[in-house]
């Protein structure tokens, strides 16, 4: 009896290494750096219509003629050591405001250029719109549009507040706990999916 | 004699007598019942009654010009007042002689009478003011009383009022917080309303801005950039010759015309837009309108395109040229009429003041003599005498509507630059809270450029889209 306590004894803490090892080998598949694409593209599109509606008086001046596809990285380090960090690159949102910004100015002098030729006024080019707009404001249509213009992506502390964050992570078959909250995951080579019930973040090895 | 004839004979001589004592004509007085004999104190000196009556309504408070004479005597605001005839004469900067009786409070009796609410002659430093006040009866003695309000803004007083007593502060002048006054309730007689500065597009105040409401005859605003559109384009000339049409002759001879006018009689554009803009002749406009497109159905539609162009916003609709409520060709027969926004009436304003500013010599005119019929007209808008800086520019009237009024004002900021402020109001219940309101909205316009050219504060940055399009429009 005693023996066979001891055998059960045993392959309880074999087993229990083993899983540890198993475990300990997917964290290390894990770790590593990881970077999602956080899309901005539609927000934008669909802030900048709304922005230009009133003055559309029937003109088609659809803002995804105008607006580049935005996004920002959102990166996630997953550590060895079983910690882990994720942030949004400001710089990037930064770079994608401005994108926006532009985008929404040259929607603007079209819809100026169409507004003009409705009124029955001499035809203008997109330079001589500008030098309207401009003399209006007494600044440029992107700098009128940075510090005045509506706001096309959310706010960065926003995204922050969603996106950033650290703590501890610790794989488990099917989830990676992060700091309690288990998050169901699928990886295939270099992609890492993590199934929020949110939606699904894919990720690509940095 | 015999003492029966003697009696007969004074009995006829009295009886011819008596007719001649009676006065030809009979003044005709109001009895007011609503009495205060309110304490005023200056500077935080011994009050001094000043009697005030409150006119159909309390607080509708009209108050004794020679009271008001008396205690401001020897302060920074005194004023002389003398009263001949129907004519009252203020004179600033005098103290005043009294004529006995100032300060004495109403009688026990509770009433007292005056000569009814009218517009009496009154002038102000050598300016002749618009305003309807009370005149006591009689030749001697007689006192006039002037609502506190209108009182307040000509003398530029520092007022405050309540329970009973009022405080002037000598040192200061008149000043209106609008915003503040707007939670009392300030703008609750009128559909909607603003004051903004056309030159840089600011707005200083807003009631209701973007509600489209009848406009009545302020339509002719429109009518005249129409006109003037069709001149700059060489369709008409301003020195044509204007056959008058069936139309607008039929027009003058209802109770909505008021120049009569025969089909076929031969005026000028130039006096048709003066009787347009000046007396709000319905007939003239119209004639105007078939001049210049043939037909006034056309006209229309180009008002309804200008007003698409211009950026102005839905509710910006017109069926006529002038103004007046129209039937719809239909089995519903429905009453429509022009309808605007008091936003987008600024903003046609703006447009006219920059395309067109020739227009404020026709509204700045408080008479003209129109040749071509025979007749001189006055002005409907007694703002051009009450507030100077005034030129123009439009009243309009229906029931639906409401009393009406566009006014355009010269003012220079603390720099010295000109601007021209404007004031929209929409709905008031007569011509005189229409006249009061608008100039205590533009008073207060004035006070802000002047606060906000003082401290540096710039010029309006458009808030979207649409009024930043119709500025860069404004530049043509």
């Amino acid at each position: 009896m005693i023996l066979l306590l001891l055998v059960i004894l045993a392959l309880a803490v074999v087993a229990g290494l083993l899983a540890l090892k198993l475990s300990r080998r997917e964290d290390t598949r894990l770790a590593g750096v990881w970077q999602m694409r956080a899309e901005l593209t539609d927000t934008a599109r669909t802030r900048a219509d709304a922005w230009l509606q009133r003055a559309a008086l029937g003109e088609q001046v659809p803002a995804a003629e105008y607006l580049p596809a935005l996004s920002v990285t959102v990166r996630l380090t997953l550590s060895p050591d079983g910690s882990w960090s994720r942030e949004i690159r400001d710089g990037e949102y930064e770079s994608a405001r401005a994108a926006a910004e532009r985008g929404l100015a040259k929607a603007l002098r079209e819809l100026l250029r169409l507004r003009i030729a409705d009124a029955g006024r001499p035809p203008e080019t997109a330079a001589e719109a500008e030098a309207r707009i401009q003399r209006v404001l007494g600044m440029s249509t992107e700098d009128y549009m940075r510090d005045y213009g509506p706001a096309l992506l959310p706010p960065l502390s926003q995204m922050r507040a969603v996106y950033d964050g650290s703590g501890a992570y610790l794989a488990d078959g099917e989830t990676i706990n992060f700091d309690g909250e288990a998050v169901r995951y699928l990886m295939d080579g270099e992609l890492l999916v993590l199934l929020r019930p949110e939606g699904a973040e894919v990720y690509e090895r940095a | 004699m015999n003492v029966r004839k003697e009696l007969a004979a004074l009995l006829l001589a009295l009886c011819l007598a008596l007719p001649l004592a009676r006065p030809a004509h009979a003044e005709a007085t109001v009895t007011h019942q609503q009495l205060e004999n309110l304490l005023l104190s200056v500077d935080g000196n011994d009050p001094r009654t000043v009697r005030t009556i409150h006119y159909s309504y309390d607080y509708n408070r009209y108050v004794s010009l020679r009271d008001m004479a008396a205690a401001l005597s020897g302060t920074a605001k005194h004023f002389d007042l003398s009263i001949a005839n129907d004519q009252v004469t203020i004179t600033t900067g005098r103290d005043y002689t009294p004529v006995g009786g100032e300060g004495e409070p109403f009688p026990d009796t509770g009433v007292y009478e005056t000569r009814p609410l009218a517009l009496y002659l009154i002038w102000l430093d050598g300016r002749e003011l618009h305003y309807q006040s009370f005149l006591s009866p009689g030749a001697d003695r007689r006192d006039c009383f002037m609502s506190l309000t209108d009182l307040a803004m000509q003398l530029d007083l520092s007022l405050e009022v309540s329970a009973g007593s009022m405080r002037l502060n000598s040192r200061e002048g008149f000043t209106i917080d609008l915003d503040t006054l707007r939670e009392g309730g300030f703008y609750y007689e009128i559909h909607s309303g603003l004051v903004g500065d056309a030159t840089t597009g600011a707005i200083y105040t807003a009631w209701e801005p973007m509600l489209s409401v009848p406009i009545a005859s302020t339509t002719k605003l429109m009518s005249f950039v129409i006109i003037m559109d069709a001149a700059a384009n060489g369709e008409i000339a301003l020195s044509d010759s204007v056959t008058i049409p069936e139309e607008a002759a039929r027009l003058s001879r209802t109770a909505d015309g008021v120049i009569y006018m025969e089909a076929g009689q031969v005026s000028n554009v130039t006096d048709l837009l003066c009787a347009m803009l000046v007396l709000s002749s319905n007939e003239s406009a119209t004639a105007l309108a078939v001049h210049t497109c043939g037909s006034e159905a056309a006209f229309v539609e180009r008002m309804n395109r200008k007003a698409q162009a211009l950026g102005l916003s839905e509710g910006t609709v017109f069926y006529n040229c002038n103004g007046l409520p129209v039937y719809t060709d239909n089995l519903a027969a429905t009453k429509v009429q022009n309808r605007m926004s008091a936003y987008d009436m600024f903003e046609l304003v703006r447009y006219l003041l920059s395309a067109y500013p020739e227009v404020t010599r026709i509204t700045s005119l408080r008479t003209v003599t129109l040749e071509s019929f025979g007749v001189t007209i006055a002005n409907t808008n007694t703002l051009l005498y009450n507030l100077p800086g005034v030129v123009g520019l439009k009243t309009g009237t229906t029931n639906m509507s409401g009393a009406c009024l566009v006014t355009a004002m010269e003012a220079q900021d603390a720099k010295g630059d000109v601007h021209m402020l404007v004031s929209v109001e929409f709905g008031a219940e007569d011509s005189t809270v229409r006249t009061t309101l608008s100039e205590e909205m533009l008073r207060y316009g004035l006070q802000m450029l002047r606060e906000q050219s003082a401290s540096g504060a710039g010029a309006a940055v458009p808030i979207d889209a649409e009024e930043l399009i119709r500025a860069a429009l404004r530049g043509f």
